[in-house]
């Protein structure tokens, strides 16, 4: 038997390759010689003199020994800078010359696309198929399946006279080769007629239909790309699905071009199987919760494992609804005249409650960090309302206290469970008792670390978790493992290895622990390639470069300057690699290659606006607001990388029945090279009925230097100049009133602004702080007509209750004060510099901007120049994981003058505005990847009244001096009216 | 011209290595990162060739040959080194070295053969190593994964050994169960012989190999 092996053996027997003492006979006179001179040819070599040195073991005046003429061929191609290396000899007579012959290697570098693309496939789709990849070996022979590859991917998509040309440069210096495809892509070929087969069940002009491969309407056929292509074979797949043939196999078996007309003929292969009808016996279960649980539908096949992930799906849903004890069995597939049938037999016993879950044991960790931990949950009044329980969320449950635990060195611990059913007499009550038997505590007596010789050992030993007295768990060790080789790849060691090894240590439940380190060889940066910029600046790339020559090999800022990079924003594709990542060299080239974004940008948006928005526009009717709509329309045009140092361009406009707006942003990050500066040159037009006394148009332009001082803190410097005209004839304000507040009005302001956000995630915030405060100053010197000055500032936190709640709170202050000394701030300052605050996201128990002063005679809102509010909120969840509630309450107003600022709740008759107010209300929230979706219901305890005024303009012009204390005998239009009680909103995002 | 003819015979004889430099070895074949040289290739012919006592072919069809070997053997000996197989003690080395060198005789007869092939003892002594090393990676990475069913026995039996059986012992019923054993370990020789050969072509597969057609005149 030995035999077979044997011959394999002898199949590939050969002497080890660093024995070569039996050199070829025509070679051998040279044996011995003394080498007189060693040469290279090329004179060129792509590594350096004193590497070459170091690597040779060939020696000019030692003798000339062939297995050092071996060695010398395998350390070079080691290095992976050569392709081919051949060692000459020529004996002269002062001894013998080496010539070492060697061929370059070359590597991978840009590898781009030219020529007109048409999209699909893109560039980059076009680039991935070629598979020559950043920093890897290249051969010429290469191209030919990266051309091939390419041209079946143009093919797919209907590009079959596409045609493509390599066209290769060359860098001896860097050894790296560009690959640059020259792509002429022609016409698009067009669908035509598929050709059917096999068992349909279905007639050819409705499968052709389903495949929308024709043009609807205008007829013809669509132009052929991968994408329709799958859609079509999707669509027909579909058609069978919703005739109940769940099993329809539909293949693609070919796509075959006619060249005279420029057309693709889909061949496809049908076979439609039977009717399936799945059947939930013994329990009711909807025909769309059994699509959705059992796979078959989805992956259009019957068999074993489908049918078996069925039932467990069925079973999981079962328990997640109460039946804890639910078994779900399935019968085989019958077929019986075109007709399948899959019965799933349910026996959902019991409905239980989880109503308790007990957890003893335990000394270590409180009951609390164990329960916080789980799955299993009890019966809550909201959340689950039967609680969470399954079988395999208690097992799941029992590993992860186990596995906590052995983390902590409870190498011993056991976690068992008790059921109760019917717990305290109560039928279909159900309570999980967690036993935890702790054993010792596992406690490293001592550590050695061997083999730390190139980095700071001290510095290594402080990160380490598994230190002299801490637990001892392989857990433990495993981070240790992490943290230690994770410092010697960032330090350039990428061979580095780690070994640990134990010991009982003589004292009870402790253990010697040993880590054993192979640094091995430390690689630098032979310098840094950058390829594939176009009109992007080398300057402005290099300033991102984390990475030097000379510096340790990390991947971790490899890693950090690719993700800089793409933050630049002016790049759609960053790759880095090593340049010859398997050579062993000490130094090696650090690859990026980019491609660049276009440099136009098109975003176009339609949406629209539900609120207390409504009423006409040119008649005082509701000063409180009306259920309005009002739909907008956006457009952005952005120009990117602006004389390729990343500045931009970008136009803005927004259209709607409440607002028109266009603004002119150009933004200059990086000012001086400093990427914490950025300036931005702002230019607005707005023209806007938001706040609803008055229409006013907004002529507008800043400056603005930010400085990102820190991750969590930004500085905004602005100067700002505009110019505000309020449209006398549509404000709803007592005539007195109207030539005070319709003065047009020129604002010089330089502001400073601070942002300081440490929030975990800024869309839906579980902890952290939020702080905003903005100061202005507008003197005449800046360009004001009114001096003024303004304090705006806002103090968010958010504190996690347990895992589940968060209490959110937010208050803002702001003032605005006339710089020169006047008796009454809120009819010096202009009126669209008022603070208008209220709605959504500020005190919710005001329609949007409606909150503080309003007009005596038509109730109209005038803004006001102090704001002080409250926010407070309980966040918790709701429904399942997705659906979250709020209780909040709101306080506060919007105040005629600093002064006037008060905490009293009660309002003094109609035209007092300085209260405060209140509003409690609920909120709803859904997850969703864009932030919570909202919906908040607020009822104001403490709404204002006022007067309002019945009439027309000239009704008022009329009505006199007092319109709401007229004269006997005229008729006194005004009417006390209020804000409603209840306020909804509807958005996305958290309120604060 | 008489004095000058002992330093023209020296010149005449150190002629042809003066004349132009010659190749003393170079990349026949690369393998990932390894090399075969043409000084690999020309000694595992003559290593071969004496192993098998057969005259070495330096044909460039044979060097080939003896190339596509050497293939194989760098893609094993990066999986033993990748994956710290234990290798052959010094004193495995020397017994298989003795037990070669008992085919010839006497030492006066086995060196005269390995002068004549053009090999070393230590040559030998490392390719005999390497074979040993080969059956032990075999025995260690295939043959334990592998399951031989009594079908699978009771067939070989039936179409391979039966009728030798029967042949050799007229009259006899032969028995599967008396060879068993055998039969089980010829099928898994078998089955790990079809799984090297597989593994080796994944191996290539997975490797760059480039061969230098140049080194093979």
């Amino acid at each position: 038997m030995g035999m077979v092996r044997l011959r394999i053996a002898r199949y590939l027997t050969a002497c080890l390759l660093a024995c070569v003492r039996s050199a070829a006979a025509q070679t051998a006179g040279y044996e011995g010689q003394p080498i007189a001179n060693i040469q290279f040819s090329p004179a060129d070599q792509p590594l350096t003199s004193a590497e070459l040195a170091n690597l040779l073991p060939l020696k000019k005046g030692a003798a000339l020994h062939l297995a050092d003429v071996h060695a010398a061929i395998q350390r070079l191609y080691a290095t992976g800078d050569f392709e081919d290396i051949q060692v000459d000899a020529e004996l002269l007579p002062g001894g013998v010359t080496v010539r070492i012959i060697t061929k370059n290697s070359w590597f991978v570098g840009n590898v781009a696309i030219e020529g007109r693309i048409s999209d699909p496939p893109n560039g980059g789709q076009l680039v991935n198929v070629t598979r020559l990849n950043l920093g890897q070996p290249f051969e010429e022979r290469d191209l030919e399946p990266a051309q091939n590859d390419m041209k079946r991917l143009l093919d797919n998509n209907g590009l079959y006279r596409s045609q493509v040309r390599p066209e290769v440069s060359y860098d001896p210096k860097t050894q790296q080769v560009s690959v640059h495809f020259v792509l002429d892509p022609g016409p698009r070929a067009h669908f035509t007629t598929p050709a059917i087969t096999g068992d349909t069940k279905m007639p050819l002009n409705e499968l052709v239909g389903a495949t929308h491969w024709r043009r609807w309407l205008i007829g013809g056929w669509h132009t052929v790309n991968q994408s329709r292509v799958r859609k079509g074979l999707e669509g027909v797949r579909s058609r069978y699905e919703r005739r109940g043939r769940f099993e329809a196999r539909v293949a693609l078996k070919s796509m075959d071009y006619d060249a005279d007309g420029n057309r693709s003929k889909p061949s496809l292969d049908i076979d439609a199987g039977p009717l399936v009808e799945v059947h939930a016996i013994g329990a009711k279960v909807s025909q769309g919760k059994l699509r959705s649980l059992i796979p078959v539908f989805e992956e259009h096949s019957v068999d074993e494992s489908l049918l078996f992930e069925g039932s467990r799906n069925l079973r999981d849903y079962f328990q997640s609804q109460g039946y804890f004890d639910a078994e779900v069995e399935y019968k085989p597939q019958r077929i019986v005249n075109d007709k399948a049938s899959i019965d799933y037999l349910i026996n959902p016993g019991t409905r239980h409650r989880l109503v308790w879950i007990g957890i003893e044991g335990n000394k270590y960790f409180r009951s609390e960090a164990i329960r916080e931990r789980m799955f299993l949950m009890r019966a809550s009044l909201l959340q689950f309302r039967r609680g969470r329980y399954s079988g395999a969320l208690l097992r799941r449950d029992e590993d992860s206290i186990g596995s906590l635990y052995k983390m902590n060195g409870f190498r011993d611990v056991a976690v068992k469970h008790k059921i109760v059913d019917g717990y305290r007499g109560k039928k279909g009550d159900l309570a999980v008792f967690l036993q935890i038997a702790e054993g010792p505590q596992y406690l490293v007596h001592s550590l050695d670390i061997q083999g730390i010789a190139k980095l700071d050992k001290a510095r290594l030993l402080s990160q380490l978790s598994s230190d002299e007295g801490q637990p001892f768990s392989e857990y433990n060790v495993a981070v240790d493992r992490d943290v230690v080789l994770g410092e010697y790849s960032t330090r350039g060691f990428p061979n580095a290895t780690f070994e640990w090894s134990s010991k009982p240590a003589p004292d009870a439940h402790q253990v010697d622990l040993t880590y054993v380190v192979h640094e091995g060889q430390q690689q630098f940066v032979r310098d840094v390639l950058i390829s594939g910029l176009k009109g992007t600046r080398r300057s402005m790339v290099d300033s991102k470069m984390e990475l030097k020559r000379d510096d340790p090999l990390s991947p971790n800022a490899m890693r950090d300057t690719q993700r800089q990079l793409y933050d630049l924003g002016v790049f759609a594709r960053v790759d880095t690699a090593i340049q010859n990542p398997d050579g062993d060299t000490d130094s090696k080239y650090v690859l990026y290659d980019v491609e660049e974004a276009r440099k136009y940008s098109i975003a176009t948006g339609f949406g629209a606006e539900f609120a207390k928005i409504g009423g006409c526009s040119n008649c005082l009717e509701a000063p409180a607001g009306q259920n309005g709509f009002a739909p907008d329309f956006s457009l952005d045009v952005s120009r990117l990388d602006l004389w390729g140092l990343g500045q931009s361009l970008s136009f803005r406009g927004r259209v709607s029945t409440l607002d028109q707006r266009a603004l002119v942003d150009y933004t200059a990050p990086r000012v001086r090279g400093n990427s914490r500066l950025t300036l931005s040159f702002t230019a607005l037009y707005d023209n806007s009925k938001d706040v609803r006394t008055f229409t006013a148009q907004r002529e507008e332009g800043s400056v603005q230097l930010a400085d990102r001082l820190s991750k969590s803190i930004t500085f905004l410097y602005r100067y700002t100049y505009r110019h505000v005209i309020v449209d006398q004839s549509t404000l709803k304000i007592s005539p007195l009133l109207i030539p005070l507040f319709s003065q047009p009005d020129r604002v010089g302001e330089f502001s400073w602004s601070m942002i300081q956000d440490r929030r975990d995630d800024p869309i839906d915030t579980h902890k952290g702080i939020y702080n905003t405060m903005d100061i202005s100053a507008a003197p005449r010197a800046f360009g004001s007509q009114i001096s003024f000055g303004r304090f705006l500032g806002r103090n968010a936190t958010y504190h996690p209750i347990g895992r589940k709640y968060v209490l959110a709170r937010a208050t803002s202050f702001g003032i605005i004060h006339p710089l020169q000394g006047v008796s009454n701030p809120l009819t010096a300052i202009p009126l669209p510099e008022h603070f208008f605050s209220g709605g959504a996201t500020s005190e919710r128990g005001f329609p949007d901007l409606q909150a503080g002063p309003r007009d005596p005679v038509t109730g109209f809102p005038l803004g006001g120049t102090a704001l002080l509010m409250n926010q407070t909120e309980l966040r918790f969840p709701l429904l399942g994981e997705n659906i979250g509630g709020v209780l909040f309450h709101d306080m506060g107003n919007v105040y005629s003058s600093p002064s006037s600022i008060s905490f009293r709740t009660d309002q003094h008759g109609l035209g007092d505005f300085d209260y405060m107010n209140h509003a409690v209300g609920f909120g709803i929230r859904y997850r969703t990847p864009i932030g919570p979706v909202r919906l908040d219901l607020a009822y104001s305890i403490n709404p204002p009244r006022f007067f309002g005024f019945q009439g027309s303009f000239t009704d008022l012009l009329n009505a006199g001096v007092k319109p709401c204390s007229p004269p006997p005998g005229q008729i006194d239009r005004c009417v006390a009216q209020g804000i409603s009680h209840f306020q909804f909103f509807f958005s996305i995002g958290q309120t604060f | 011209m008489r004095r000058f003819a002992p330093a023209l015979a020296a010149l005449a004889l150190l002629a042809p290595a003066f004349a132009h430099p010659e190749i003393l070895d170079r990349i026949a074949v690369s393998v990932g990162n390894r090399v075969i040289t043409q000084i690999d290739i020309d000694r595992e012919i003559r290593l071969t060739a004496l192993l098998n006592g057969e005259k070495p072919d330096f044909s460039p069809a044979h060097k080939r040959e003896a190339a596509e070997r050497m293939v194989d053997q760098s893609l094993v000996r990066a999986e033993l080194e990748a994956s710290r197989y234990l290798l052959p003690s010094a004193a495995d080395a020397d017994a298989v070295l003795k037990q070669e060198k008992a085919r010839y005789g006497d030492e006066s007869a086995y060196r005269r053969i390995l002068a004549e092939y053009g090999v070393t003892e230590e040559d030998l002594k490392t390719g005999l190593v390497w074979q040993l090393t080969l059956v032990r990676f075999i025995d260690v990475r295939f043959r334990p994964g592998i399951q031989i069913g009594d079908d699978e026995i009771r067939d070989y039996f039936n179409n391979h050994l039966r009728a030798t059986l029967l042949q050799a012992h007229p009259g006899q019923t032969p028995s599967v169960d008396d060879h068993r054993d055998e039969i089980e370990q010829t099928l898994i020789a078998q089955a790990a012989n079809r799984q090297v050969e597989q593994w080796l072509k994944e191996a290539r597969r997975r490797t760059r190999i480039q061969y230098h057609d140049e080194a093979f005149q």
